[in-house]
């Protein structure tokens, strides 16, 4: 069950207190916001899984610097993020996620059994995904996600607005 | 739209709801508990320096958006009755969507990192790094001016609301985030001057519209300039000037930073639409006597020049390949991935 924001807010102060009884429902209100900021760009859910774990370790490893009253689904996705990007350039693989064009594979071996969401990965391209993902199921504001994604507040707006508008087209016959 | 988008999000909540992740909180602490090498922890975004954001430069760029639909609204007269803006309406969109264009044009600048904004403070670039990341700040310019061009201007940027405000008729909310009012709409062949209130949280700016419209068979013209006042002598001016002649359009946009009345910064930027190009000029350091000049886009080829103390330094950027190409004071090319 994810967690209202003061009580994330809450788990971190009671977590930077040393109480790990707070982590694990922490972990389970964040964990699919984390897997799926990985699973964006690494296109695996394998991977996936081993940068959720990653993730909060370093989480947990840099709690003294995190401030709770900042958002930590937007920290959490940059962690995230980064180290899906890191092990991408370890393995030297080209992603081309600033290229508008790309998009994740259509293959269905990606699918993660989710009707509208696996829809919507095939038919957007990656980065506008991602920015959906992050704006709609991560509820985070533009200007977190232009941080987290390291591009222009603009072009998120605008890529933002652009998938949306994709989106209503494409999936109008959709039964929400 | 808002109701799809309502659909959208409560739909991808719940299917992401359903998501089974194999990796518990147990097997997480287990791994913590262990005895690990300190590896080196990425800054958290939000202690870096420089994503700085707010301040009236940046909000100079909601206000022109506010002043174009002022413009818009000119163009169909309101009723002094029902004082509300008509929903999707063409010509208001388009308006909006260069508006949008504009606000986020200058909270770029405004979000710009500190560390890099330090880097116009001095007289020239005297590293690679230094001009590496000054293209780069270039390059993020051209992001938004050609997500802009991409984009089109066909989907709806405002959103009309009734005004809470006696001495403000007009109100609207752009990109759901920016409450505008206006006194007045700017519907005359004849230059004219509207006052209007921007409100950013607990913030509320002044700003004064001056706006001029002609309007010929095949060609019509717009000139808008827009002040935002963060003090009496501190302020931004925003100028823009739109042409349109039998399918061409020509834009052009100037944004200047006033302190105590003293020129600071200034954007330049200009878009035709015939010719598929940008020229943007960004002048840094006004006050110190030089300046930084950036070029154009061409032909997939953004084109970078600089000017410090003396010489002209060029770097290109192939926007198809992603490389940059980097000519140094010797004119040898060096490839930059």
């Amino acid at each position: 069950m994810i967690m209202e924001k003061s009580e994330l807010t809450n788990c971190i102060v009671n977590l930077k207190k040393g109480d790990m009884d707070y982590f694990p429902r922490f972990f389970e209100s964040t964990k699919r916001n984390v897997f799926l900021s990985a699973y964006v760009i690494l296109h695996s859910k394998e991977e996936a899984e081993d940068i959720v774990n990653e993730t909060y370790i370093k989480f947990l490893e840099t709690l003294d610097d995190i401030n709770p009253n900042k958002s930590i689904m937007a920290y959490l996705a940059t962690i995230s993020r980064n180290l899906s990007l890191n092990l991408i350039k370890k393995r030297e693989r080209e992603v081309e996620l600033e290229d508008e064009d790309t998009r994740l594979s259509s293959n269905d071996d990606y699918d993660l059994g989710l009707g509208v969401f696996d829809k919507a990965r095939k038919i957007l391209p990656s980065d506008e995904f991602e920015i959906i993902l992050l704006a709609m199921v991560d509820d985070l504001k533009q200007r977190e996600i232009a941080k987290i994604m390291k591009k222009p507040l603009g072009t998120i707006s605008f890529k933002y607005a652009k998938a949306i508008k994709t989106l209503r087209r494409e999936l109008q016959d959709e039964r929400f | 739209m808002k109701d799809f988008k309502e659909k959208l999000q409560s739909t991808l909540k719940e299917e992401v709801s359903t998501l089974d992740i194999k990796t518990t909180s147990e097997s997480i602490l287990s791994s913590y508990k262990q005895v690990t090498p300190k590896e080196e922890i990425a800054t958290p975004w939000y202690k870096k320096k420089g994503f700085f954001f707010g301040g009236s430069f940046g909000l100079a760029s909601l206000v022109t958006a506010s002043v174009i639909v002022g413009i818009i609204l000119g163009c169909k007269p309101q009723s002094e009755v029902n004082p509300l803006i008509p929903e999707n309406d063409a010509v208001m969109n388009k308006v909006c969507y260069e508006l949008f264009g504009g606000v986020n044009f200058v909270n770029l600048e405004n979000s710009s990192p500190m560390s890099l904004k330090r880097r116009f403070s001095k007289k020239e670039i005297t590293s690679f790094d230094e001009f590496y990341d000054m293209s780069n700040y270039f390059y993020s310019y051209y992001d938004l001016i050609k997500g802009m061009e991409e984009y089109g201007n066909s989907s709806s940027f405002y959103e009309p609301i009734k005004s809470d405000k006696e001495e403000y008729p007009y109100c609207i909310l752009i990109s759901n985030q920016y409450k505008c009012y206006f006194a007045s709409t700017l519907n005359k062949d004849y230059k004219e001057k509207t006052k209007g209130l921007l409100l950013d949280g607990d913030n509320s700016y002044e700003i004064e519209i001056t706006t001029e419209k002609e309007v010929e068979e095949d060609e019509s013209e717009i000139e808008t300039s827009i002040k935002l006042f963060s003090s009496p002598n501190s302020y931004i001016l925003i100028e823009k000037e739109a042409e349109m002649e039998e399918g061409e359009n020509e834009l052009s946009y100037c944004l200047s930073e006033y302190k105590d009345n003293r020129l600071l910064n200034k954007i330049e930027y200009e878009l035709e639409s015939e010719k598929k190009s940008f020229e943007v000029n960004i002048h840094k350091g006004i006050e110190k006597g030089y300046e930084y000049e950036f070029g154009n886009v061409l032909d997939n080829i953004l084109n970078i020049n600089y000017k410090g103390e003396e010489d002209w330094d060029n770097v290109s950027f192939d926007t198809s390949s992603n490389v940059f190409s980097y000519m140094d004071k010797n004119f040898s090319a060096k490839k930059i991935l």
